[in-house]
C-alpha cells in the first residue's frame, strides 16, 4: 500500500511541474475571465451565461488535461526506460498503475478545483451567492474526467501511441453524449447485423450525457439522492473496469 | 495476476451495466434528440456543441445570436417579404438547445406578438405552447397566451392589465416592458408608461441598450406630461 501512495504523490508532483499542464491550466483561468468579458452579450442572461461558460470551460479543461497526463503518463516511461527504475523494486504492476492513475487524477482535480474558486469569486463579484447544486456540477464534472481518465491510460496501453490514444479516447468522448441516440437506433432497426452492434456500443461506451448536472441542474423534477448514487456507483465501476484492465494489458508487456 | 484482473474487470463490468440500468430507471432529465434541433445556418454550431455534451452553453451562444439578430436593423424586405422572417426560428433554436430557457420563450413571443414591425401572434402562440409544454411551473408564458387572446379579440384594457402584472417577473424581458410602456403612451397614459420604464431602469441593469433606452424615453415622457394630456 505504501508503494501505491508513494507513486501516486510521486505522479501528482511530476505533472503539476510539467509545463503543458501549466500552460493549459493558465488557458482555462483566462477562458474563465473571458466569459466574464463575453456574458456582457447576454444582457438579462449574464448571470447564467456566466455560469454555462465557466462550467463548461472548467470541464473542458479538465478533459484536456486528463486525456493528455493519462495518455503520456506510462508511455512516456515506458520509452525512456524509467519505468525499469520502479519495477525493479518490490512494486507490484498494478499497483504502478493505479499508482499513476491517481496521481494523474488528483492533478486535474487540483486544477479543476482552482478553476472552480475562480469561477466562484467571479460569481460573486456579479452577486451570486452559489447553491449546492453548483458543488454537484463540479463533483459531475469531476467523475466525467475520471471516467475518461481511465479509458485513456486504457487505451495508451492498448494502442501503445499517445496520438492514437488520444484520438480514440477524445472519439469516445463525442459518441458517449449520444448513448441515447444509439439506442433509439437499434431500437428502430429491423436488421439483426446493426442492431446488436449498436447496442453493444451504446453498452459499452460511456454514458456521458448523463454526466452533464450542470445542464439540467434547473430541471424540473431534478435528478433526486439515488439518481446520485447509481451515478457514483456507475463512475466507480466504469473507471474499477477500466483500470483492471489497464492493469491486465501492463502484467503482459515487456518492460 | 493476469486472471485476477481479468475477473475484477469482468465483476466491474458487470456492475457498471447494472448502475447504467439503474441511472436510467431513475430518468435523468435529458435534452431533446438531435434530430430536432432547428435546422439553418447555425446548425453546424449547434450540433458541434451538442456533440461535445455542452448543450446549456449552445443555448447561450444562440441567444446572443437572437438578441443580435433582434436587435439589428432588418432589411424592409428580407427573402420572404417579412421583416424578422426567421425570429420564430431563431426563437425555437435557443430552446430546442435548452427547453428550460425560459426568458428566450417570453423574448420572442414578445416580439412576434407585439413588436409594430413584426405582428406575427400566430407564431408567437407557436412558441408559447411549446414554452408550456416544457415548462409547465412557468406562470408569466400562460399569461402571455391570455394576453394574446386578448390581443387577438381587440380587448386592449385587459391584455394591458393581464401584461402589467407580469412587470414584477424577473424573467419578464426589458423588451416586453418597452411594448407596454409604447402602448401607454400612445393611448396618453403616461404616469403608467412612465412606471414601466422606471421599473425597466431599475431591474434591468445588464440590459445596457433598455437602460439607455429608458433614459431618453423618461426625458421625452417628462416632457409630453409638462405639454398636458393627448
Amino acid at each position: 500500500m505504501d508503494s501505491l501512495k508513494s507513486i501516486a504523490a510521486c505522479s501528482f508532483k511530476e505533472i503539476l511541474r510539467q509545463k503543458t499542464y501549466l500552460v493549459v491550466l493558465l488557458f482555462g483561468l483566462i477562458l474563465l475571465g473571458g466569459a466574464l468579458i463575453v456574458s456582457v452579450l447576454a444582457q438579462q442572461e449574464r448571470l447564467r451565461m456566466i455560469i454555462d461558460l465557466g462550467l463548461a470551460t472548467g470541464e473542458l479543461i479538465g478533459l484536456v488535461l486528463a486525456v493528455f497526463t493519462s495518455v503520456n503518463l506510462i508511455l512516456r516511461e515506458l520509452e525512456s526506460r524509467t519505468v525499469q527504475l520502479v519495477l525493479a523494486h518490490p512494486v507490484p504492476r498494478s499497483h504502478y498503475i493505479l499508482g499513476r492513475f491517481l496521481g494523474a487524477w488528483a492533478a486535474v482535480a487540483c486544477a479543476m478545483a482552482l478553476m472552480a474558486a475562480l469561477h466562484l469569486g467571479l460569481l460573486a463579484l456579479y452577486g451570486w451567492r452559489g447553491a449546492g447544486v453548483y458543488v454537484l456540477a463540479w463533483l459531475c464534472m469531476l467523475a466525467k474526467t475520471a471516467v475518461m481518465a481511465a479509458l485513456a491510460l486504457l487505451l495508451s496501453l492498448t494502442l501503445s501511441s499517445p496520438a492514437a490514444a488520444m484520438a480514440f479516447t477524445l472519439f469516445l468522448w463525442l459518441l458517449g453524449h449520444f448513448t441515447a441516440e444509439m439506442q433509439f437506433l437499434a431500437e428502430r432497426s429491423g436488421s439483426f447485423l446493426i442492431k446488436w452492434p449498436l447496442l453493444l456500443a451504446a453498452f459499452a461506451t460511456p454514458d456521458l450525457a448523463r454526466f452533464d448536472y450542470r445542464d439540467f441542474w434547473n430541471a424540473a423534477p431534478g435528478p433526486d439522492a439515488p439518481w446520485f448514487l447509481w451515478l457514483a456507483l456507475y463512475t466507480a465501476a466504469y473507471v474499477s473496469t477500466a483500470l483492471a484492465l489497464s492493469c491486465q494489458i501492463f502484467s503482459q508487456k515487456e518492460v | 495476476m493476469s486472471r485476477r484482473a481479468l475477473a475484477a474487470a469482468a465483476l466491474c463490468a458487470g456492475m457498471a451495466l447494472c448502475a447504467g440500468a439503474g441511472l436510467r430507471a431513475s430518468s435523468t432529465p435529458r435534452f431533446p434528440p438531435l434530430s430536432q434541433l432547428v435546422r439553418g445556418p447555425f446548425q453546424a454550431q449547434d450540433l458541434q456543441l451538442s456533440a461535445m455534451g455542452l448543450r446549456a452553453a449552445a443555448a447561450d451562444i444562440a441567444w446572443v445570436q437572437l438578441l443580435q439578430y433582434a436587435g439589428g436593423e432588418p432589411a424592409p424586405t428580407e427573402e420572404s417579404g417579412r421583416r424578422y422572417s426567421r425570429l420564430k426560428d431563431m426563437t425555437l433554436r435557443v430552446v430546442r438547445l435548452d427547453p428550460r430557457f425560459q426568458r428566450a420563450y417570453a423574448f420572442g413571443a414578445a416580439m412576434l406578438a407585439w413588436d409594430p414591425e413584426v405582428q406575427r401572434p400566430d407564431e408567437a402562440l407557436d412558441i408559447l405552447q411549446e414554452g408550456i409544454r416544457n415548462n409547465p411551473d412557468y406562470g408569466l408564458l400562460r399569461l402571455m397566451v391570455a394576453a394574446l387572446a386578448y390581443k387577438k379579440q381587440g380587448d386592449m384594457p385587459r391584455m394591458v392589465g393581464l401584461l402589467e402584472s407580469s412587470l414584477d417577473d424577473p424573467a419578464c424581458p426589458s423588451l416586453m416592458k418597452a411594448i407596454l410602456a409604447n402602448i401607454h403612451k400612445e393611448r396618453g397614459e403616461y404616469a403608467a408608461a412612465l412606471a414601466v420604464w422606471e421599473n425597466v431602469l431599475a431591474n434591468g441593469r445588464d440590459d445596457a441598450s433598455y437602460q439607455e433606452r429608458a433614459r431618453r424615453q423618461i426625458d421625452v415622457i417628462h416632457r409630453l406630461m409638462e405639454k398636458g394630456p393627448k
